[in-house]
């Protein structure tokens, strides 16, 4: 199986949730990232694949851990994007641990209206 | 036979390759679109919380993403911590009217309860939200802090 996930033993990368909805010409994606700031955060495009990553700066807590339910980690999550997006508009705001992107659509793919001449 | 020298430092954790086992029972299940949940072994949809116990204090941190100040609210009882929140599902646009192509976050409310460690003294709490992570620390009480006891010679 080519797909396995090979895990690195010290830093786990963690597939974040996502929401990926279109809506008015643009594509909204909101994904969770729960402890990234924005200084950790880096989007880029390589050869249409839309990939953000997430670092949590803070330092791991030194405690002794009663209940552990939170993955610590990295978060990584890409995307393929085709020619229908317009890659050079891509906008990104980070609030509250969501990261949310909005990716516009080419005006060329976009529905448009045609006006009907009477005569 | 040559006798391989046992070389511990190679090893991997062991749970963490439970973890990939599940992760690929996941998988074969179709359950990977929800890569954050534990799968068919759990569906819950609270948010995670660890609980961690320090030298001077009780440290709570909860996974929060998306989640308001506003819309959180947190109130403790003598051994118990409870959490209740809710979040407005993620919407951009005007309507929120579009087309939706995968959703794996969740919306609604949620209520999460924290039995507390003997010793924490509920009196002594601070919260803080902070880039979706809830941080709520818990002084202890100051006869289960380590306490350095000196010696006199005589």
């Amino acid at each position: 199986m080519s797909n396995v996930t090979t895990l690195e033993p010290q830093r786990r990368m963690i597939q974040p949730r996502c929401a990926i909805h279109e809506d008015e010409g643009k594509i909204f994606v909101d994904i969770e990232m729960p402890g990234v700031e924005k200084d950790g955060l880096s989007i880029h495009v390589e050869n249409q694949e839309l990939i953000i990553e997430g670092k949590r700066l803070t330092e791991a807590e030194t405690g002794r851990y009663l209940l552990r339910e939170r993955r610590l980690g990295d978060y990584r999550k890409s995307f393929t994007i085709d020619d229908t997006v317009d890659t050079d508009k891509i906008e990104a705001e980070l609030a509250s641990g969501m990261v949310k992107l909005t990716l516009p659509l080419k005006a060329a793919v976009q529905p448009r209206q045609i006006s009907i001449k009477q005569k | 036979m040559a006798i391989m020298r046992w070389n511990k430092t190679s090893l991997p954790d062991p749970f963490d390759e439970l973890d990939r086992l599940q992760e690929e029972m996941n998988r074969l299940f179709g359950l990977t679109f929800r890569p954050d949940s534990t799968g068919i072994f759990d569906r819950s949809e609270v948010p995670a919380v660890d609980l961690l116990e320090e030298a001077d204090k009780f440290l709570v941190l909860v996974d929060l993403p998306g989640i308001e100040k506003q819309n959180l609210e947190l109130s403790v009882a003598p051994h118990v911590l409870t959490l209740r929140g809710e979040r407005s599902g993620a919407k951009g646009g005007k309507n929120g009217k579009g087309h939706v192509y995968r959703n794996e976050t969740w919306e609604g409310s949620f209520q999460r309860t924290i039995s507390l460690p003997e010793g924490a003294d509920v009196d002594k709490i601070s919260a803080e939200l902070s880039d979706g992570v809830l941080r709520i620390e818990i002084a202890k009480k100051a006869e289960l802090k380590p306490r350095q006891i000196s010696v006199v010679a005589k």
